[in-house]
């Protein structure tokens, strides 16, 4: 792997032990990585590297307190806000089954802090994730 | 002579702490909101207390009766004081657009509504929204008695333009509510070594983080810093992303000096303490304390400063509430040399 700049934030945006490989996908339970609450609408996963792949997002969806909301209805979310406490779920198909045993999984998720136009806050962080 | 840590507190302003300091213990789940206030009190580390609304508060700005009172309930018991509540001006919610005025009225006036229902007598605005915001919202202010202040953050400084323009609009509506909260990390001497260390550890690249140290020390603004910093590494065909770290470093700390706080020293409502790390006397290792806690101590301030410990940013694995405290014993000398030489 590559080096990539982390941010306080980068070794706690996957929380491997409740993430999970299914024959169907990967669920990956992400850490909001700011100091405040945000809407889901600033929200946005741009990047998936398994095994030094990167995967595509089609399909992808974030699910919050019980709903999912595909990539492209995130930003219209402006009343949800992920509390700073909570996780979300990231779950994204995959075409293929992948194999049994541990995967290296990397996220990027950029964030878009409301009160600071124009700032992109890019956090990247990887996990090691086990498949069912 | 026995000095308990309250009784030696600055005379003119008080201390306190923002929950903000405790960004890590938060973010880990391994504090939940009354735990941390439980230890601010265990370590002496009020008695101001100050958080932020949209960070402490599931649900902010809808505060329920039911935590209200029990927000009150443990102020009383640790005999802490709500100092300031941070709100938010989310103007860019939606992606793309800006909030209208009228939107960002009805934005924050819930936010002080639950200021005044949890006690605070502060509330920290912040300027993405314009000052005829805030000018639109003085009747309510008024109603609660609540001051309102804008946090006068790196880059900006007392003088910069979008200082300016609310200090022109305060001066036209003459009220006592609208001020100003300093936070200190743009009168900054220079970038904390261990913040330095930090970037050489994650291998960027060291002519950029030397071209980067040399562009923050410009006096100009945070824009004009990125651009410059961008124009200089250009030859260099750098990985965007490392750019993009390290011109972090010109939004979080911006040089300045102690004096240039006097010009709006009379609309200070509240103060944010910044700070990072300590050199091995416990004195603040980028930002002069010694010479900027007399300037508010003789130009009269008596609100709170809040300990805001940033170091958070890249430094886990560090009890934040040990930083606080040296933060605070740190600020008790200034004042308590400072006072005993002016007699």
């Amino acid at each position: 792997m590559a080096r990539f700049f982390k941010n306080a934030f980068s070794d706690y945006l996957i929380t491997p032990e409740d993430s999970r490989i299914t024959p169907e996908g990967l669920v990956l339970d992400l850490r909001l990585p700011w100091y405040r609450s945000l809407p889901l609408s600033v929200v946005m996963p741009t990047q998936l590297v398994v095994d030094g792949e990167t995967l595509s997002l089609e399909g992808a969806t974030v699910e919050y307190e019980g709903k999912r909301y595909t990539l492209a209805e995130l930003p219209n979310q402006v009343d949800t806000f992920w509390f700073i406490q909570d996780s979300v779920l990231l779950h994204v198909p995959t075409p293929q089954r992948l194999g049994g045993g541990k995967h290296h999984v990397l996220v990027t998720l950029n964030l878009y802090p409301p009160y600071i136009p124009m700032l992109t806050h890019v956090t990247r962080g990887d996990a090691q994730v086990k498949a069912a | 002579m026995t000095a308990t840590p309250t009784s030696a507190a600055p005379k003119g302003f008080k201390l306190g702490s923002t929950l903000y300091s405790f960004t890590n213990e938060w973010h880990e789940r391994r504090y939940g909101f009354e735990d941390l206030i439980a230890e601010v009190a265990r370590r002496q580390l009020g008695p101001g207390l100050e958080i932020i609304g949209f960070s402490s508060i599931r649900g902010f700005p809808n505060v329920s009766d039911d935590f209200a009172a029990r927000f009150k309930d443990l102020m009383a018991k640790y005999q802490l004081t709500p100092s300031c509540l941070s709100i938010n001006a989310d103007m860019a919610i939606r992606r793309g657009t800006m909030m209208s005025v009228d939107e960002a009225v009805a934005y924050h006036a819930p936010q002080i509504e639950a200021a005044a229902k949890l006690g605070f007598p502060v509330v920290r605005c912040q300027f993405a929204a314009p000052v005829e915001v805030i000018i639109r919202l003085l009747p309510l202010l008024e109603k609660h008695g609540i001051k309102i202040g804008p946090e006068v953050h790196a880059p900006l400084n007392p003088s910069s333009p979008p200082v300016m323009a609310w200090r022109e609009a305060y001066a036209k509506a003459n009220s006592p509510l609208l001020g100003f909260v300093p936070d200190f990390g743009c009168c900054a001497s220079r970038l904390p070594a261990t913040y330095i260390a930090n970037l050489r550890r994650q291998e960027l690249p060291e002519d950029l983080i030397q071209l980067a140290l040399e562009v923050w020390q410009l006096p100009k603004d945070a824009g004009w810093k990125r651009q410059e910093f961008a124009r200089r590494v250009g030859p260099l065909n750098a990985d965007p992303a490392d750019v993009s770290a390290l011109a972090v470093m010109f939004n979080i700390l911006s040089p300045g000096t102690a004096e240039m706080w006097k010009e709006i020293m009379p609309q200070v409502v509240h103060v944010h303490g910044k700070f990072y790390d300590f050199d091995e006397e416990g004195n603040e290792a980028s930002i002069d304390y010694g010479s900027i806690l007399p300037v508010f101590h003789d130009g009269g301030f008596t609100g709170f400063m809040s300990s805001e410990w940033e170091g958070h940013l890249y430094m886990r694995n560090v009890d934040a509430f040990d930083m606080v405290a040296k933060h605070q014993a740190q600020a008790r000398r200034i004042i308590a040399k400072h006072t005993g030489q002016a007699g």
